[in-house]
């Protein structure tokens, strides 16, 4: 049982999706923007990241309770809370944390037109929908459910620990047009998933007994990679740290990014990001079940040579196959799309790089930002309003309004500083919540330092 | 400067002050994970043909029939299991009385839990509803073997009372009640 729980636990709070970094995004000219859009223009000659400490992003949320609703002192009963909050879970509400961590990033310019960026970076990205079916035959049993379909196509997962190594260029080819493309290895530590599942359980009436049990249609497939080698659970940390670090399930993709300055002012870009896929070919362990069984209970043959146990035993495992299998599979990676207006406005300030170019800079922007992730049973979408300001010529900020599946009241905040070449920033989005950060659905941060010459 | 310096001491500011309101997570502790499970259970059609009448003796005959549960199906439920509503429904379509006898045996076949037995009437339909409170009846526990057990009795003035009845049937369910604490 507690075994169950914990499931239940670890699926509620470490159910994972990817990010959306909408305060970190065009922001700032900051090195990490490219790893959002390839194709940004980037106005410095060199950059390289503090290694583990240039990209720190972290995320947690939930669609469907807070930490508040469930652990708030508020004298109610934790089982009631429970109760409640399954009453009130849908099957859209899902999950999520995501963490990365940049180990290495740095780029150069080439020329003035051909930017160069690579580095190498840990993430943690899953995702999760509450299969509220499961959580409620489960919690409270099939008594009160009498008739009621537990739908299994309700169990979506996934969870990857990998580590990314990636080469990226931006090219301006004119001088409204940049494109920018990234290359990308990808090293899985950890994949879990399960997905397109079919099937229910149903308690009916009987016709010969009382109950009748149906499992109807089942197809249910769990895989996994990186988890479990011979039978055994891998424990030590070494194993899966060697997988992060391109010893593990190999597979690569690429981004693609556009910045388009329509006049001066107004300036478009636009990036799709993972379009890839890993081949999981080590420790793998997938589970399938697949099969029709019905029960309507045993029925006496009154001959005493019967084992009725084994019996029906047997016909369960003939008629709804559970198996095993080490077959290699493919996952491919959640494509996620951005795409901004900005209008830039204010004061005008003209900047001389080197000798290779000069460009034209506004102290104010304004415009909209759009997100959008591909999940399982339809694409997350978030939508941004922002404004950002340089406050002086080495501290620039960015304020953002997010309309996303966790709230409407989404207001994120960014600083970016330059203290000679040591550039620092921290980014936090859903402020509002800090006031009480346990009812918040969803918290995200970016923070790093990096060197960046000009 | 100043306005940077500013907003600088008012973001930071508000960042540090944020908080949450107290969180207790020892609630869990609290936690009794409860749930009611129903399952289908025993079930028959027998023709009062099938029992043969013994000579002289207040019963014509009985018959009996159990299942026999594996080791790990007790074992799973010893730590959770907290109640069982037996549940039954016996039409006595015969035309003797009908005795039914419910007992719970363990591996070596000795009574761990006798229920009453019911008598049922030529002709009736009987419900039959026990309830088991395992933690009045631990013992329980110990159940390897559950026999069902029918005698008809030799009531009938009718010689051919076994031919002329009708089936005896009987449905039987179980719920099942866990509770378990983390």
């Amino acid at each position: 049982m507690k075994k169950v729980f914990l499931l239940w636990a670890v699926f509620c709070f470490i159910s994972l999706k990817s990010q959306n970094k909408q305060v970190l995004y065009n922001f700032a000219g900051l090195p990490q923007t490219l790893l959002l859009n390839p194709g940004s223009e980037i106005n410095y000659n060199f950059h390289v990241g503090i290694p583990l400490f240039s990209g720190i992003s972290a995320e947690i949320g939930s669609s469907g309770f807070s930490l508040a609703n469930l652990f708030a002192d508020d004298g109610i009963n934790i089982n009631d809370k429970i109760e409640t909050i399954l009453k009130r879970l849908t099957t859209q509400d899902y999950g999520k944390l995501y963490a990365q961590v940049e180990v290495l990033n740095a780029g150069f310019r080439v020329d003035h037109r051909t930017y160069l960026s690579f580095g190498f970076y840990t993430e943690i990205d899953a995702f999760g929908y509450y299969p509220k079916d499961v959580f409620t035959l489960l919690n409270e049993g099939n008594s009160g459910y009498l008739n009621n379909n537990f739908l299994f196509s309700q169990i979506v997962y996934k969870l990857d620990v990998l580590g990314v190594l990636h080469f990226g260029a931006s090219h301006q080819f004119t001088e409204k047009l940049t494109l920018g493309a990234r290359f990308k290895v990808y090293s899985s530590a950890v994949n879990m998933r399960s997905k397109n599942n079919t099937g229910s359980f149903v308690t009916v009436a009987g016709r010969e007994n009382a109950y009748k049990h149906i499992f109807s249609d089942i197809n249910i497939i769990s895989n996994s990679s990186g988890l479990i080698r011979n039978d055994e659970f891998l424990n030590s940390a070494g194993d899966y740290l060697q997988n992060v670090f391109l010893g593990g399930n190999l597979g690569i993709g690429f981004d693609l990014g556009i910045t388009y300055r329509i006049n001066e002012n107004l300036e478009f870009s636009g990036s799709i990001l993972d379009i890839g896929f890993i081949h999981h070919t080590k420790d793998i362990s997938n589970i399938t079940a697949k099969g029709s069984f019905a029960y309507e209970g045993i029925q006496f043959q009154f001959d005493n040579n019967q084992n009725y146990i084994n019996d029906i035993e047997a016909r369960f495992k003939r008629e709804l196959v559970i198996a095993e299998n080490e077959r290699s599979y493919v996952s491919l990676r959640p494509i996620k799309m951005n795409a901004a207006l900005m209008y830039r406005f204010g004061d005008k300030i003209t900047r001389k790089f080197d000798n290779y170019f000069t460009k034209d800079f506004y102290t104010d922007a304004a415009g909209v930002q759009l997100h959008t992730v591909f999940r399982p049973l339809r694409p997350q979408v978030a939508l941004t309003a922002f404004y950002q300001k340089s406050l002086t010529n080495n501290l620039q900020t960015k304020v953002t309004y997010t309309v996303d599946d966790f709230s409407v009241s989404n207001i994120g905040a960014g600083i970016s500083a330059q203290f000679k070449n040591v550039n620092l920033y921290g980014l936090v989005d859903n402020i509002l919540s800090y006031r009480d950060l346990s009812k918040a659905n969803n918290i995200s941060l970016q923070l790093g330092i990096n060197l960046i010459f000009n | 400067m100043k306005s940077p310096k500013t907003i600088s001491f008012l973001v930071s500011l508000y960042l540090l002050t944020s908080c949450s309101d107290s969180l207790d997570f020892s609630q869990l502790k609290e936690y009794v994970y409860k749930s009611k499970f129903t399952t289908s259970l025993i079930y028959f059609k027998v023709n009062p043909s099938e029992f043969t009448e013994s000579i002289g003796g207040a019963s014509i005959s009985s018959i009996s029939d159990e299942i026999k549960f594996k080791d790990f199906q007790t074992d799973l439920l010893e730590s959770v299991l907290a109640r069982i509503d037996l549940k039954a429904n016996i039409e006595n379509g015969s035309n003797n009385t009908l005795i039914l006898e419910i007992t719970f045996l363990n591996r070596s076949k000795d009574v761990v839990f006798e229920t009453k037995s019911r008598e049922i009437a030529a002709n009736t339909l009987f419900n039959y509803f026990l309830i088991i409170d395992l933690h009045q009846h631990p013992e329980i526990l110990d159940t390897t073997y559950l026999n069902y057990k029918i005698t008809l009795e030799n009531d009938s003035n009718r010689s051919d009372a076994l031919n002329a009845g009708r089936e005896i049937e009987l449905n039987s369910s179980m719920d099942v009640y866990i509770e378990a604490k983390l």
